[in-house]
């Protein structure tokens, strides 16, 4: 779909620019602090290993900040400024794993003023290729 | 709490955070990403920032929750960016509640603002224990 400006607006199929992170337990650890959520089953090792899990797991919305970063790099202040993002948490990220945020465009609509709706298909994968988070991220952008 | 006093249109009073530039930092070295602090036009905090204010809304307004719950989903707009000293209020309110599989299931909005402004709303659904 042309621009106003000329160039290509987003398209169908589009990639967005992957974020990735090795996460350890100083990094879930990082993030108990930064967030207040000290839950015992992401930091404390002795109580996770009697869980259900077998041992600690990273917090489900450190994943999900991974998919805010990349929408954030692709679509710049549309972002913050009207994002929506929804996901589902699908299996847990254990210290030593590697989680990579991707994403594609999946649908592109005119709306008023020059501007498009872009849906785009977002996840986050463990380094087997197994998705840990899955959703949509929508935002209106030039297009 | 238990499942059967969460009902639809339960809601807890507002619970304030006040968004600093240390807390941007602190949530962006864990995350990894400092670019928000760096933006043009001021710093600015982390969309997702909103994970921090809004649970810790939720653990306040339902201190007592049981062990075991699973947070199962999670939706955000985001409706513009917080700025270092602003004042955030958060009001957590059940939407629905279901039971699926003999699993019971909660959804809350959590609708966040800024002098009455709307800057985040969110969704949560949890899987709850008891």
């Amino acid at each position: 779909m042309p621009t106003a400006m000329g160039g290509p607006g987003p398209q169908v199929g589009d990639p967005l620019p992957a974020v990735a992170m090795t996460i350890t337990q100083e990094t879930i650890d990082r993030y108990a602090r930064a967030s207040g959520d000290f839950n015992p089953i992401h930091v404390d090792p002795a109580f996770a290993q009697r869980s259900p899990f077998g041992g600690t797991i990273a917090h489900g919305l450190l994943s999900l900040a991974f998919l805010s970063q990349m929408m954030h790099q692709w679509a710049g202040e549309a972002w913050p400024g009207g994002g929506e993002l929804e996901v589902r948490f699908l299996r847990p990220v254990r210290p030593g794993e590697t989680v990579t945020a991707t994403g594609e465009v999946v649908a592109v609509t005119p709306v008023a003023g020059d501007r498009c709706e872009v849906q785009c298909a977002v996840r986050c994968v463990n380094q087997n290729g197994q998705e840990v988070i899955a959703g949509q991220a929508t935002v209106r952008r030039p297009g | 709490m238990r499942f059967q006093d969460l009902q639809p249109g339960l809601a807890f009073p507002p619970v304030a955070y006040t968004v600093t530039e240390e807390a941007i930092r602190a949530y962006g070295e864990a995350v990894g990403d400092l670019a928000p602090l760096q933006a043009e036009e001021g710093p600015a905090a982390h969309p997702t920032l909103a994970a921090v204010f809004q649970l810790e809304a939720f653990r306040v307004s339902l201190p007592n929750r049981p062990p075991g719950n699973v947070h199962v989903s999670q939706r955000y707009v985001f409706h513009r960016p917080i700025r270092p000293g602003e004042t955030v209020e958060t009001v957590v309110q059940v939407c629905e509640t279901f039971t699926r599989k003999e699993r019971n299931f909660v959804r809350f909005a959590l609708d966040s603002r800024v002098a009455g402004e709307p800057v985040v709303s969110g969704e949560m659904t949890t899987l709850w224990a008891e």
